[in-house]
């Protein structure tokens, strides 16, 4: 059975963690020590030890994994340890606190330490769901096959718009260009601009539906026109030339329905490229709060320390 | 307009290779159209794609003639101003405005990228890394604003300014000390918690106690102000083999801790030592408290007064354990319990019914009792009239030596006035007669109304004094040294005002009790009953810190901690001495 870090040696780190906790609050219950509990208690000073080298062994995480030569335990099992311990850091550097808070760096080091883990328990949950979801959509396809499939269809598109004529050329074109690929910060989380694309493609169906029928309806009568034509024809020569008229609006509505099969399965394509480029932003986003935040938290944890032995 | 177009044609690894046209027209027109101006063959761009006109001195106008736009600098447009140094994206081509070479007006570079594969032309960014998030960047600017604010700021203030004394006057006005660095916030990010209302005043001051980095708070920055706070005991070595002369300030009044004041109230900080004295103090009499449950605290030592025989301090008080019967010797003769019969005392205007708070009355602070005076308390009742033809005439309170002469001076007028009408026929005629007020008296007259005069007030004053008024209430001793006149002794009374010196006790929060609830004085038929309450008495209500059944009650509720007198935290230092 495939582990994962979560279930890392059967749990152990989740179980060092709980037992952890669990001597924190059991401590903090037990002592009442005089002005109330706060972080210049003994107490309070042995948790705020363990809380900071809790900090410090989860920042080294980000040295470990990046260490491909080291032995000093798995990845997996050091991601282990970082999430359940980064857990039991709430409760421990809470109980430090002592419920006190105010506006000052003692403050800001905790309610940044809570956004680090609370972001880290965000890339916990996307990591669970988020993989499933985007094997799933690929179904084997790359996004970079993706993306060369929709450049092939487009260049297909395009140049099939072209032998149409310039309206639809140009039709064309306003749909490639808005029905976006990937896009900002915000467009990749959102999975592109599905609104906006949608309506275009709607618009540039219905435009291309529109010649469709008119040319099917000119073709009816040209169709009509013809009959009768050879009904009365009085030469071969000139029903030749009746045809070759003929043949012209015929071919159009082939390529119209060609494009516009194109179109369909481009926006198909897009939509899945735009659903898994969606899968890796959200997968990833997190990881930009995490990250920064936790070198924050290194610098409001310092000014923390030293500024309450500072002013003891 | 006379224009340069160099068209880039990319080559392998040998570097690039341009071609340039020049064309010479107003208005210069995009497109994949071979009439166009600027050809460009990809198909991703419309026949008559866009046209490029003059807008002003250094400015020209790109105007879209598809609706699938131009992209200008990355932004998709119909319209736009682009200027030189501006890339213009049509399709899979860039055209970059280039500075234009002499004579020519405008100057365009063209580079077609051809058949890039896979990238088709409309892709934007297909990462959050590619959209331009980076973690490195944010993480830096974090790290230098919350290292910078919490610690490079507060740093620099404590380098540039010397720690302040504490002064009311300076501290009304904003503080100025490291004052770049203050207006940035200063060390303000460091206060670990809201200061206490009194100290709130030099709250902007670190430094006014914090004196030196990286140092605990010393008592110097406390006993700045409260140099003269007594300390806790008045023996110097007990205060040293405790501990207690050089413990600091701060490790009972815990500042920063919210902004209630800065009393500890927990009893724990006394029983530390006190319930077992004998640990740190070996041999000390001291005697052992945990509490104020049933075992958890000795019996109250009341102080109990005793005559002496010495004249000059005829009293002595002492500390008697209150679990036994107690006896003073006050000098005084009262029964609590005839005054207070619930049928009630003859008065001067009958029966009367008294309650303790008829002579007992709480001071202004509610606290203790006033003292028992007589003229107040008891002169209501115990008149102190002589004269039965003048019932409302009183003596004043006084001891006997002063009462005759007053007696003697009184019978002297009502003698010589005449008039005094007396059953008894001892009297003169000269003092029973009424007369003229101008009348003249002969000499033989005046001896007799004098002599009766002065036998009447030695009559008068051995009734009132032995046996009327005086030895109601006190002890009195005819000592009649063969002089002239009668002389008699009355003993000094002492009423103890302070029964419990070691404790604090008000009357204010019991009111909602009755008197008797604690004083026995209904059962008490002489004044040597020391009426004070037992220990036993107080834990009918109250009870432990941590009680549940009773009054929840702290050593600080009854006892203070800085009640020595010889030493103080501050100006006599038991530390130094």
């Amino acid at each position: 059975m495939h582990t994962s870090f979560l279930t890392h040696m059967d749990f152990r780190w989740l179980r060092i963690a709980l037992l952890v906790t669990a001597g924190a609050v059991a401590v903090y219950a037990w002592h009442d020590p005089i002005g109330g509990p706060n972080g210049g208690t003994w107490v309070g000073y042995g948790l705020g030890g363990l809380g900071a080298a809790i900090i410090l062994l989860l920042l080294w995480y980000g040295v470990r994994k990046r260490r491909f030569a080291s032995n000093a335990g798995t990845v997996r099992g050091w991601l282990s340890a970082h999430v359940y311990l980064g857990l039991a850091l709430i409760v421990i550097a809470t109980l430090h606190t002592g419920f006190q808070f105010g506006w000052n760096i003692h403050t800001v080091a905790y309610a940044l330490m809570i956004a680090v883990v609370l972001s880290g328990l965000y890339g916990v949950y996307a990591y669970r769901r988020y993989p499933v979801q985007m094997t799933a959509n690929r179904t084997g396809v790359s996004p970079q096959a993706m993306l060369e499939e929709i450049g092939s269809l487009e260049q297909q598109a395009v140049e099939l718009a072209d032998r149409i004529d310039d309206s639809t050329h140009q039709i064309v074109l306003r749909s490639l260009r808005n029905s976006a690929i990937g896009g900002g910060v915000l467009a990749q989380l959102r999975g592109g601009r599905p609104k906006k694309s949608e309506k275009v493609e709607a618009r540039t169906e219905a435009i291309l539906e529109e010649k469709n029928r008119t040319l099917v309806a000119s073709l009816d009568e040209i169709k009509q026109r013809e009959a009768d034509r050879i009904m009365r024809a009085e030469s071969t020569m000139r029903f030749v030339a009746g045809q070759l008229s003929e043949a012209q609006p015929g071919q159009q509505v082939a390529r119209i329905r060609e494009l516009m099969d194109l179109l369909g399965r481009r926006r198909k394509l897009v939509q899945r490229l735009n659903r898994d480029i969606q899968h890796r932003a959200l997968l990833q986003i997190w990881l930009y709060f995490h990250v920064p935040l936790s070198i924050a938290l290194l610098a409001a944890l310092s000014a923390h320390i030293v500024a309450v032995f500072a002013y003891w | 307009m006379r224009c340069l177009i160099r068209r880039v044609i990319r080559k392998s690894k040998a570097g690039t290779g341009h071609t340039a046209t020049e064309i010479d027209s107003e208005v210069l027109s995009i497109g994949r159209a071979t009439d166009q101006d600027v050809f460009l063959s990809d198909l991703h761009v419309a026949l008559h794609h866009a046209v490029l006109r003059p807008a002003s001195d250094d400015g020209f106008a790109l105007q879209a003639r598809t609706p699938s736009g131009i992209q200008i600098n990355g932004r998709t447009v119909q319209a736009g101003v682009v200027k030189v140094g501006d890339t213009i994206s049509i399709g899979m081509s860039t055209l970059r405005l280039v500075r234009a070479p002499a004579g020519f007006a405008l100057a365009i570079e063209i580079e077609e990228a051809r058949a890039e594969r896979g990238q088709p032309p409309g892709a934007g960014p297909t990462s959050l890394r590619a959209a331009g998030l980076g973690k490195r960047r944010w993480a830096w600017f974090l790290f230098l604003l919350v290292g910078g604010l919490g610690l490079g700021v507060p740093l620099a203030q404590i380098h540039q300014s010397p720690p302040p004394d504490i002064d009311m006057k300076r501290f009304q006005v904003p503080a100025t000390g490291g004052m770049p660095w203050r207006l940035a916030g200063g060390d303000h990010l460091w206060d670990s918690g809201p200061m206490s209302r009194p100290h709130r005043f030099f709250g902007q001051e670190c430094r006014a106690c914090h004196r030196k980095p990286f140092q605990r708070v010393t008592n110097d920055a406390c006993v700045g102000c409260h140099a003269d706070q007594p300390h806790h005991a008045e023996d110097a070595d007990l205060l040293h083999v405790s501990g207690l002369a050089e413990q600091r300030c701060a490790s009972c009044h815990l500042e920063h801790n919210g902004t209630d004041g800065l009393v500890t109230t927990e009893s724990a900080l006394c029983t530390d030592c006190h319930q077992k004295p004998g640990k740190n103090i070996p041999g000390s009499n001291i005697r052992s408290v945990s509490g104020f449950g049933g075992s958890s605290h000795p019996e109250f030592r009341v102080r109990v007064v005793a005559s002496t025989p010495d004249a000059d301090e005829p009293f002595d008080w002492s500390r008697v354990r209150g679990d036994q019967t107690l006896r003073e010797d006050n000098g005084l003769r009262f029964p609590h319990d005839i005054h207070l019969a619930a049928d009630g005392i003859e008065s001067p205007a009958g029966k009367r019914v008294l309650d303790c708070a008829s002579c007992h009355r709480p001071d202004a602070g509610g606290n203790a009792m006033q003292p028992i005076r007589f003229e107040s308390d008891c002169q209501s009742c115990h008149r102190l009239n002589f004269e039965p033809t003048e019932p409302d005439r009183e003596l004043p309170h006084a001891a006997p030596e002063r009462i005759l002469p007053i007696l003697e001076d009184y019978y002297a007028r009502v003698a010589l006035a005449g008039g005094y009408r007396t059953d008894t026929a001892d009297a003169p005629e000269v003092v029973r007669r009424s007369r003229p007020a101008a009348t003249e008296l002969d000499r033989e007259q005046r001896r007799a109304a004098l002599r009766w005069a002065d036998a009447k007030a030695v009559e008068v004053a051995e009734e009132v004094v032995e046996y009327r008024t005086c030895t109601t209430c006190h002890e009195v001793e005819r000592t009649d040294g063969g002089g002239d006149g009668p002389r008699w002794s009355i003993p000094p009374v002492a009423l103890t005002a302070e029964w419990y010196p070691k404790a604090r006790f008000s009357h204010d929060p019991h009111t909602g009790m009755v008197c008797t609830d604690c004083h026995a004085a209904e059962k008490s038929g002489e004044s040597a009953d020391v009426l004070m309450p037992g220990a036993e008495t107080c834990q009918q209500c109250h009870g432990d810190a941590h009680s549940e059944a009773r009054v929840a009650s702290r050593c600080i509720d009854c006892h203070g901690f800085h009640t020595g007198r010889k030493f103080t935290m501050g100006r006599r230092d038991a530390a130094q001495d």
